[in-house]
């Protein structure tokens, strides 16, 4: 990689910018597909590059290459320095020189491919043990480790090491006509991320449960109902239902709900919705965002009212505050957004099982599927994977593949109970905005919405 | 930035490291290419970002003793290369035999489709911006604000070669533009968005694009509320493109497909109304998924999936192909140089029929005109599609008010057999993925 020297230099080639940065990333992963099981892929991928941006009254000049040769380089600043004599020079300052430490991205990484495959072979064996619907079980095993490096012209220098690990199981089950598949995943950040193979066995015997329960359960009844989430539901729904819509680029474009309402009840007094970029094991954790700022904990909502933005540097410079650690990418490819971490709800007061023991008529969602928001409407669309009815109180008849249609503002208005039991494990998943995909953490207790449109 | 690299004697390098620490097969997948990625965001400031992106990465497949494994790496130095393909042979022991697994041999001339149109790409950046601002200012005159816009084009070369001897080789360009935009009407904020993907730049420059983003978001601004029930329902090419996205995953003759998919066997039957005509096409002059060959090497060809409603071909990558004692289709693809060849698409779409787009609402007493599709899935082992849309009521046979966003659902059998009429609008507003708009005779609508 390259020497600190080296950035300095860089940095000094843009000294005519308002603000200079360097990203440097190096990312080495392996990924392994069972099918059956048999393993029928295993990939090892290796990348590493830089992006260069610099600012100047309104431009943003970013080149980015996988060419870490001193051509290569070379060519990526001059890329960036053509671009920005467009902007008007009247703005154009020059840099400090800065001080720093030596980088931590000189350590060889070394990814060790093993010993994953035999727990990942008998939780897919264990799927079809004493199952005769189970027809397909399939699983794979992701281990990746990524080191950046941010230096900038503002004499800051910051460097991470972030591993990430997951392990996800796909259940198919048939009989007759009938097909259903579960799914289930495992995983997180940092030295928790590793997947326990106890663990990843009773991942495998639950879906596979799933698949063979939900076998031929029909669509939920159409209409507008109450609607539970259990906090095993795997939902991204605070994601979908607010989380966007504060990131602060939506929120200065006035594509956004919440636009102007800081200090505003935006929620039910039983939310209170934290970013939380440093939680233990989650999916998005990590020590600094990419543009270098230390990720921190943003009460985003608190009891009800509208606390913060997630801001990268360039939002929280125009907002006049600072940084909250959300400027991330999905590599040195692409320029830093506001975008969430690990997104969770805090616990209430309710009992779970009173949550459920409340509805006389409804839909208790167990696993949520996809979910899609427009920022500027806030509506939000969830797929309702697996639940079942709730009648006098009780869990019921199994449902499948519906779908539960409302709207973000005013399903955080409508809340009325939020249980008392954190979630044992924050969901994994991977975000789309604006061409690039980050991981994140999403949890919530078990929640009651009044009244949502399910089809 | 223009790539210079010997990417055929940098793949001989690879093949020859490979044989020498034990391969017996392999193939190389080299991808590199210039770009330049110009937005613009506009809110209560205006920033224009102007991003020159240099791209190389090399995709390895291997074989020892039978076992495949995969490989990839952007660090094409000497060093780079020893390691990769060290450590994907390493890896190999931990793979499963794969005996229906080769490589193809290497065929005919393969097709030449126009691909490359670098003229535009080119040009200076203030040439560009000018351009995008043309569409800006289009926007603004329609009443609606641009939120974001951005423009991509890049250039570059693939390589394939394997151990079979086959060497492919071509240079493309891509054009891409995306745009949302933002409207306020009685209190209500709403987007659209529009897009294009071609290989030449004067397809995706285009007005119609912004008043097709315009569109959806007013449609997006709807109060009128409906009643639930079932409706004759039209698709735009925009949310058609959605559909049709999603329908084409039935029609891989992969794995997945393979178990999943009630159409693998139904194979020479009537499926769909004779409306329905569904093709992918490798050699579509400047589609946007156009190339002489596939991901694996084999030469790209015109598949006829659906013929005026009769199931003809699956699409098949070499390993599918053999498994269902076929030939390759061409359609292997890589999403980059970092994941290994699977059945994809090239240029899927509903073919166009002879409707007149506007024609499409005549006749419907009731019904929806489907402008934005909110989170659209469709199961591929139930056949189920839903999804939460916005649009425009058809009211006696003309277009009349937005309406409140409702919930579509239907089986995708009966989706196909009811598509009654079929317009002439083809486009391509998905990368790979193309519809005309279309009448679909019955759906239901679930309204709240």
């Amino acid at each position: 990689m390259l020497s600190r020297e080296g950035i300095d230099g860089i940095l000094h080639a843009l000294s005519g910018a308002e603000f200079a940065e360097v990203f440097l990333e190096r990312y080495v992963a392996y990924k392994i597909d069972l099918d059956h099981e048999q393993v029928l892929d295993v990939h090892i991928d290796e990348e590493e590059g830089i992006g260069i941006r610099a600012v100047a009254a309104g431009l943003v000049a970013y080149a980015s290459t996988d060419d870490l040769t001193t051509s290569g380089l070379q060519e990526t600043v001059d890329a960036v320095a053509s671009t920005l004599r467009l902007a008007p020079a009247s703005r154009i300052v020059r840099l400090s020189r800065r001080t720093g430490t030596q980088l931590g991205v000189h350590a060889p990484m070394e990814v060790a491919l093993a010993t994953n495959v035999e727990p990942l072979r008998r939780g897919v064996s264990g799927a079809f043990a004493g199952r005769d619907a189970v027809r397909a079980a399939r699983a794979s095993y992701y281990y990746a480790i990524q080191e950046v490096c941010v230096a900038n012209s503002l004499d800051e220098y910051a460097a991470d090491h972030r591993v990430l690990c997951s392990a996800r199981l796909e259940v198919d089950a048939a009989r007759g006509d009938s097909h259903h598949t579960a799914m289930g995943a495992l995983g997180g950040s940092g030295e928790r991320a590793l997947v326990e193979d106890a663990a990843l066995e009773r991942l495998a015997e639950e879906v596979a449960d799933r698949a063979v329960a939900f076998l031929e359960a029909p669509p939920p009844p159409a209409g507008v109902f109450p609607v539970v989430l259990a906090g095993t539901c795997s939902g991204a729904l605070f994601h979908e239902a607010c989380g966007h819509g504060l990131e602060a680029d939506y929120v200065e474009r006035g594509s956004s709900p919440f636009c102007a309402r800081l200090g505003e009840a935006v929620a039910s007094p039983l939310i209170t919705l934290v970013d939380d970029g440093g939680y233990t094991g989650g999916y998005a954790s990590a020590g600094i965002d990419d543009e270098g700022v230390p990720v921190q904990r943003t009460v985003l909502i608190d009891r009800g009212v509208l606390a913060a933005y997630l801001h990268n540097r360039r939002t929280a410079r125009r907002h006049n505050c600072p940084p909250t650690g959300n400027g991330r990418r999905q590599g040195y490819h692409y320029l830093p957004l506001p975008r969430m971490t690990n997104t969770v709800l805090l616990p209430g007061t309710t009992p779970a099982e009173e949550v459920v023991a409340s509805v006389a008529r409804g839909i208790y969602v167990a696993q949520l599927g996809r979910g899609k928001t427009s920022p500027a409407s806030g509506d939000l669309v969830f797929q309702l994977h697996e639940g079942y009815l709730i009648e006098k109180g009780r869990l019921t008849a199994p449902v499948r593949h519906g779908l539960i249609r409302g709207n973000g503002p005013r399903v955080l208005q409508s809340i009325d109970l939020v249980s008392n039991d954190a979630p044992a494990m924050l969901g994994l998943g991977y975000c789309y905005k604006h061409d690039q995909t980050v991981t994140v953490g999403f949890g919530h207790p078990t929640i009651r919405i009044p009244r949502l449109l399910v089809g | 930035m223009i790539h210079t690299m010997d990417v055929l004697g940098l793949s001989e390098a690879v093949l020859e490291r490979a044989h020498r620490l034990g391969a017996k097969d392999g193939e190389v997948y080299l991808n590199v290419s210039t770009g330049q990625r110009i937005t613009l965001e506009v809110g209560s400031w205006r920033d224009v970002h102007v991003h020159r992106t240099r791209q190389q990465g090399m995709g390895l497949r291997l074989s020892a003793a039978g076992r495949w494994v995969h490989g990839s790496t952007t660090r094409l130095s000497h060093t780079g290369i020893e390691d990769i393909v060290a450590r994907t042979l390493a890896a190999a022991a931990a793979a499963s035999p794969r005996p229906g697994l080769d490589l193809p041999w290497p065929s005919a001339d393969p097709p030449d489709p126009p691909i490359y149109d670098s003229d535009f790409a080119f040009r200076n950046v203030r040439t560009k911006i000018e351009a995008l601002e043309a569409l800006e200012h289009a926007a603004r005159d329609s009443g609606a604000t641009l939120e974001v816009l951005t423009y991509e084009d890049h250039v570059g070369q693939t390589c394939i070669t394997n151990t079979h001897g086959l060497v492919a080789r071509y240079a493309w360009t891509s054009y891409s533009v995306f745009l949302r935009v933002l409207i306020q009407q009685d209190g209500h904020r709403c987007t659209g968005e529009a897009a294009a993907y071609s290989r030449r730049s004067q397809d995706v420059l285009q007005r119609t694009l912004v008043d097709g983003a315009v569109r959806r978001a007013w449609a997006g601004t709807g109060q009128c509320r409906l009643r639930s029930g079932r409706y004759p329902v039209v698709f735009d090419g925009h949310t058609g493109a959605q559909w049709v996205m999603l329908l084409s995953g039935l029609f891989f003759a992969d794995e997945e497909g393979a178990t999943a998919g009630e159409l693998h066997r139904q194979l020479g039957e009537r499926i769909a109304s004779s409306a329905v005509t569904l093709v992918d096409d490798g050699r579509l002059p400047w589609g946007p998924g156009s190339r002489p060959v596939d991901d694996e090497g084999t030469l790209s060809q015109r598949t006829l999936v659906v013929s005026a409603g009769t199931l003809r071909h699956l699409l098949c990558d070499g390993e599918a192909a053999r498994r269902m004692g076929a030939i390759s289709t061409g359609n292997a693809q890589r999403a980059s140089h970092k994941t290994p060849p699977r059945v994809g698409v090239t240029n899927f779409h509903l073919a166009p029929g002879t409707a007149d787009a506007a024609a499409l609402a005549a006749g419907i007493a009731e019904g929806l005109l489907v402008l934005g599709l909110l989170n659209p899935a469709l199961d591929r082992t139930t056949g189920r599609f839903r999804a939460s849309a916005t649009g425009l009521w058809i009211k006696e046979g003309a277009v009349d008010r937005p309406v409140t966003p409702v919930i579509l659902s239907s089986n995708v059998t009966a989706m196909l057999s009811g598509i009654d009429l079929v317009g002439t609008d083809l486009a391509f507003h998905l990368p790979g993925w193309g519809a005309p708009s279309f009448r679909v005779a019955e759906m239901d609508i679930m309204a709240a």
